[in-house]
């Protein structure tokens, strides 16, 4: 007596579909740790036109904003490690701007600066400094992350 | 000597246009005469960019300022090797460089060929052929190296001095070279599918090396770069997600899914139309890579605004995926399967899910780039992904890379027995857990490093398993204990080579997660003959001086550094003011060994002494660097043509 013939179609089809569970499974719990860790890291890009007429409404959240060095306004204590200097940016608004940590080395007037922190009462405070490098296409970041 | 630059790229463009037309056109008439032409014109096309090149080169060593990109990339005092790395430096030199890359690999590529001509071959050629076309047309239309100055200057710009590092020397061209390789792997499938062929195993094994070629360079490549921010940029790593970054890292991670796929198919006729996607998504990944960083596609602080160089790469970029989606989608027939995964824990299997995992891997890479423009379109308010944000993504998809490194070599193929995959993994499992409790109770450490390093063990007990095994076998053939280890890694240099590979990567996941979970950092203001504790060792602020040079007024400070209350070693940080940029430069001093790098910046200097420095300890980032090293080893073990083939089939 032979054996029942096993349809070969029927032979795959399972192993397919086990396939795709598992893999959806694996996906779907490792597609919620991303989302989750994400939403916590990631942060709102403002102008800084929009920050100051949110005020209140960003208060906990972290935020971006990018703007131009205030020519003179940059002032550095070197006791207490403090950066305090001003961000301008088309609409003429001025944001004022408190950096605990290493004078970062492409600071000069009119340089291109992201700051990344957060707002409270008309100042911000930056935990961390994104500089746009003046040459041609390298890549020469100076972002001074603060622990 | 411009002129003749110049011209030689015209010509190339010439001979590009005029290859892949005649090979394609001696294809159809069935001529071999036509196609051996079109041959001789990428002889051509290749000494034509090196001319080209070598003209460069002249105006760039005799700092002939009369041409605009000399001025802006070289000076009288500039030291002679920043003179040559000149070559690269500045956006059309580094495309000019590509392109001779391209040519060079390419000729390379069609005379490996000469006997074994097969129906792929013009078509392969003319693929070649067209890419150097489109970047010699480039070259003359957006991005002219030879471009005449636009004032006539006297002295050179001399380039930005944060690139007057060595790892100018050596970064560029390499992530060049590795992009440039890309493109060969990419016009041999698209060739084969084009001239109706599926790839056999022999075929695949030809093509290996070329994959081969490209993954290293450009991970080594990223790696440099790596290693010359963490030197030469001063904030304590060596990696911050920068849209540029991630650009160059999009690719590499493609081509690794790439590379492992290809494995697959050689073995078991699998894959084959995930190789004919990757292997023409990492070549257009390249070419994406080049439009972010030089044509403002993405919002970044490396954002160069828009140029006619950024509005070509992305017009060839389109080009490229149309034609590449078109040839694929028209020969899918050529791409069926010749065998279907059986069970989940089969190696074909494990297989799958590697490639799966680093393709998702670039696609999150890739999501996080882009995210500030796509959440801007989709919900009007710009949102971006931290570094931290990455981090975080790394840290999660980590441990499933170490399990599918650890647990692949046991795997059988179709499928696994249960009880014979419990019995290998007893020992793994066993030192991992070990592990795992050394790293809590040595360091107190998070758990994730726990986890972290338990899997680390587990794997490279599984690799050196599987060297003691094979080993073993030829001991007990009556081999020598050194000729055993010697044959056993010539005659099955590809597996071997894989494996060591595998390891290089198990040491930079050391460095990489000792130096991101246990740095140190401290920040501190110091008069001289003070001294601040940082971790082990005792900094004492000496001295400090100014010096003024044509290039730059230098500042430096010199810390003296005790152990254990005896002096070991002095640091000199520095930061430094360069006159023709109008800018500081931070030059840190570095201490390192296999433990820990002793990383100190010199933040300010007062006029009365008073020093500002901040101070990092990075426990074992030395391996990092290490398990590059190890990887190139490995990579070379695996494309040598060493021995003859072993009787076991190699991976």
């Amino acid at each position: 007596m032979s054996a029942p013939e096993v349809n070969p179609l029927e032979k795959s089809r399972s192993p397919r579909i086990k396939l795709f569970i598992a893999l959806a499974v694996v996906a779907l719990a490792v597609g919620y740790l991303i989302v989750s860790s994400v939403r916590e890291t990631s942060a709102y890009y403002m102008t800084i036109n929009e920050l100051q007429a949110a005020g209140p409404a960003v208060q906990n959240k972290k935020l971006r904003v990018a703007g131009t060095l205030v020519e003179n306004s940059a002032q550095w204590n070197p006791q207490k490690l403090m950066l305090n200097f001003t961000l301008t940016d088309k609409g003429n608004q001025q944001l004022p701007v408190s950096y605990k940590g290493a004078r970062p080395d492409m600071f000069k007037d009119g340089t291109e600066v992201i700051v990344e922190g957060t707002y409270t009462n008309g100042d911000f405070q930056a935990s961390n400094l994104l500089l746009k490098c003046p040459s041609k296409y390298q890549d020469a970041t100076t972002s001074q992350a603060q622990k | 000597m411009a002129q003749i630059g110049y011209a030689a790229l015209l010509l190339t463009l010439i001979a590009g246009v005029y290859s892949a037309v005649i090979v394609v056109w001696g294809r159809q008439r069935r001529s071999a005469e036509m196609i051996e032409s079109g041959k001789r014109g990428m002889v051509a096309a290749a000494v034509l960019c090196s001319i080209s090149v070598l003209s460069l080169l002249y105006l760039v060593l005799t700092n002939d300022f009369r041409y605009q990109y000399v001025y802006e990339t070289t000076s009288t005092f500039q030291p002679l090797a920043y003179h040559i790395s000149a070559l690269w430096q500045g956006q059309s030199g580094s495309i000019l460089f590509w392109l001779w890359t391209l040519s060079l690999l390419s000729l390379f590529f069609i005379l490996l060929k000469r006997n074994a001509i097969q129906p792929e071959f013009p078509y392969e050629i003319a693929i070649l052929a067209a890419l150097e076309a489109f970047f010699a047309l480039l070259l003359l239309a957006a991005a002219n190296p030879f471009a005449p100055a636009v004032e006539a200057y006297t002295e050179g710009f001399g380039g930005n001095p944060l690139l007057e590092n060595p790892g100018m020397i050596y970064h560029p061209p390499t992530v060049l070279i590795g992009y440039a390789a890309t493109a060969i792997p990419f016009a041999a499938i698209m060739g084969r599918l084009l001239a109706g062929m599926t790839a056999d195993a022999a075929w695949l094994r030809n093509l290996r090396p070329w994959v081969l070629l490209s993954w290293l360079l450009l991970g080594v490549g990223i790696l440099l770069g790596a290693q010359w921010a963490y030197v030469e940029l001063g904030w304590g790593g060596y990696w911050a997600w920068d849209p540029v970054e991630n650009a160059s890292l999009i690719p590499w991670l493609i081509n690794t899914a790439f590379l492992h796929a290809l494995i697959m198919q050689e073995r078991r006729g699998m894959f084959k139309l995930w190789n004919a996607i990757l292997a023409s998504a990492t070549f257009l990944l390249c070419i994406f890579a080049t439009w972010v960083t030089r044509g403002g596609a993405v919002r970044s602080v490396h954002a160069f605004g828009a140029s006619s160089v950024g509005d070509f790469f992305l017009g060839g970029l389109i080009v490229l995926t149309i034609f590449s989606v078109w040839v694929i989608v028209t020969h899918r027939k050529q791409l069926k399967s010749d065998f279907e995964i059986q069970a989940l824990g089969s190696r074909e299997a494990a297989f799958l899910y590697t490639t799966l995992l680093f393709v998702a891997a670039a696609g999150l890479v890739l999501l996080g780039t882009v995210f500030p423009a796509l959440s801007e379109a989709i919900t009007g308010q710009q949102i971006a992904w931290g570094a931290e944000s990455f981090d975080q993504i790394t840290r999660i998809l980590t441990p499933f890379l170490l399990v599918l490194l650890g647990v692949c070599p046991i795997l059988g193929w179709r499928r696994t027995e249960g009880s014979k995959l419990l019995q290998s993994l007893l020992i793994p499992i066993a030192v991992a857990l070990i592990a795992a409790a050394g790293v809590i109770l040595l360091s107190g450490g998070p758990t994730y490093a726990a986890l972290a390093f338990g899997l680390v063990s587990f794997v490279a007990v599984t690799i050196l398993a599987e060297f003691y095994e094979g080993w073993r076998l030829r001991l007990r053939k009556g081999e020598g204990p050194l000729r055993a280890l010697l044959h056993l890694i010539t005659y099955s240099h590809r597996r071997y080579g894989g494996y060591l590979v595998h390891l290089g990567v198990l040491l930079m996941v050391i460095g990489i997660t000792g130096q991101s979970l246990y740095q140190t950092s401290q920040q501190v203001a110091l008069n001289r003959g003070e001294s601040v504790t940082v971790g082990s060792y005792k900094l004492q602020y000496v001295d400090s001086g100014t010096e003024d040079s044509a290039a730059k007024r230098r500042f430096h400070a010199s810390l003296q550094v005790y152990r254990n209350g005896q002096p070991q070693f002095s640091l000199e940080p520095e930061r430094n003011y360069h006159y023709n940029v109008e800018q500081w430069v931070t030059e840190i001093a570095l201490r390192s060994n296999l433990a820990e790098d002793l990383y100190v910046m010199l933040l300010g200097l007062e006029d009365n002494g008073l020093a500002t420095f901040e101070i990092l300890i990075n426990p074992l980032i030395s391996w990092l660097w290490l398990g590059g090293v190890v990887v190139l080893l490995g990579t070379v073990l695996a494309v040598l043509p060493l021995g003859r083939r072993s009787a076991s089939p190699a991976v």
